[in-house]
């Protein structure tokens, strides 16, 4: 008998690992638009300085 | 933007830790984390559980003070950081609903018993609720900025009641609290470490937070004609 070795059967067995991969996802997701509005930010507020 | 860098690095190793330590009757190895009896692997969300809710009760405070500090000089700055805190104090307030309700699904069988648990933090809800909806209401701006100053410093005397006291007094089948009512903290080294390190990351989170909502805003007020729009470059 062949031995399943897929991601979907290794998550299949390892429920945990489903919701490791969805928090990274979301917490990945979250702090890389933080990371993006903290640049938009700097730039308007540049922006804002020098038209001031 | 290293700080920033260094905080997402830790908060992704904390999941990680919390999400895939081993959970073992009898921890041996320093890595080992103890099975709770009743809770088991469901004891995990103490790591992303507690920390809302904790943020919830600083984000409160911090709303508080700026509220104060607002009545003693009038600043708008402090009104607009009093709002931020309180803004970002419900955000947290309604995760930790939202986690507390997916582990009592679990748990207890359904998301939502009305334990005085669940009941308090829905009270909480309601009262930092209407505070926005007074926010909304007063148009003079002075006039807004001082009543919700006053409404921000009552509404955060309530809140130890209805997080601390009401369920240490009321019978609730929720977990003992992290700190227990001798005042000691009873969980495994390892635990603690991991629920430490996720409490200091989600604090730091939030103070990130709070700084980009009050730079967004005083330049929604620089730019009035730009105000609820999106941030655009």
């Amino acid at each position: 008998m062949k031995e399943s070795t897929s991601v979907f059967d290794f998550l299949n067995q390892q429920p945990l690992y489903v919701v490791l991969t969805v928090a990274l996802v979301v917490w990945l997701g979250i702090f890389s638009y933080l990371l993006r509005l903290e640049g938009r930010l700097k730039k308007l507020e540049r922006r804002h300085s020098s038209s001031a | 933007m290293g700080a920033r860098l260094l905080l997402g690095l830790w908060l992704t190793l904390v999941t990680i830790l919390a999400l895939t330590l081993p959970m073992v009757p009898h921890p041996v190895h320093w890595y080992d984390l103890p099975i709770i009896p009743g809770l088991e692997e469901k004891a995990r969300i103490i790591f992303f559980h507690v920390p809302t809710a904790w943020l919830s009760a600083l984000a409160f405070v911090m709303g508080m003070i700026y509220g104060v500090r607002y009545l003693r000089s009038r600043n708008p700055d402090d009104d607009l950081k009093s709002a931020s805190s309180a803004g970002l104090g419900f955000l947290f307030c309604f995760l930790a609903t939202v986690t507390g309700a997916i582990w009592a699904k679990f748990s207890w069988g359904t998301f939502w018993n009305w334990d005085p648990r669940e009941t308090s933090i829905f009270v909480l809800l309601l009262i930092y609720g209407a505070y926005f909806a007074l926010r909304s209401a007063v148009e003079v701006e002075e006039k807004r900025a001082a009543l919700s100053a006053v409404y921000s410093i009552i509404a955060a005397a309530t809140m130890p009641f209805f997080l601390f006291i009401m369920p240490r007094i009321l019978a609730s089948l929720h977990p003992e609290p992290l700190l227990n009512a001798q005042g000691k903290v009873h969980m495994n080294p390892t635990m603690l470490v991991v629920f430490l390190s996720s409490l200091a990351g989600f604090t730091a989170l939030y103070f990130w937070m709070f700084n980009l909502h009050v730079r967004s805003r005083r330049l929604e007020l620089a730019n009035p004609q730009h105000e609820g729009e999106h941030l655009r470059v």
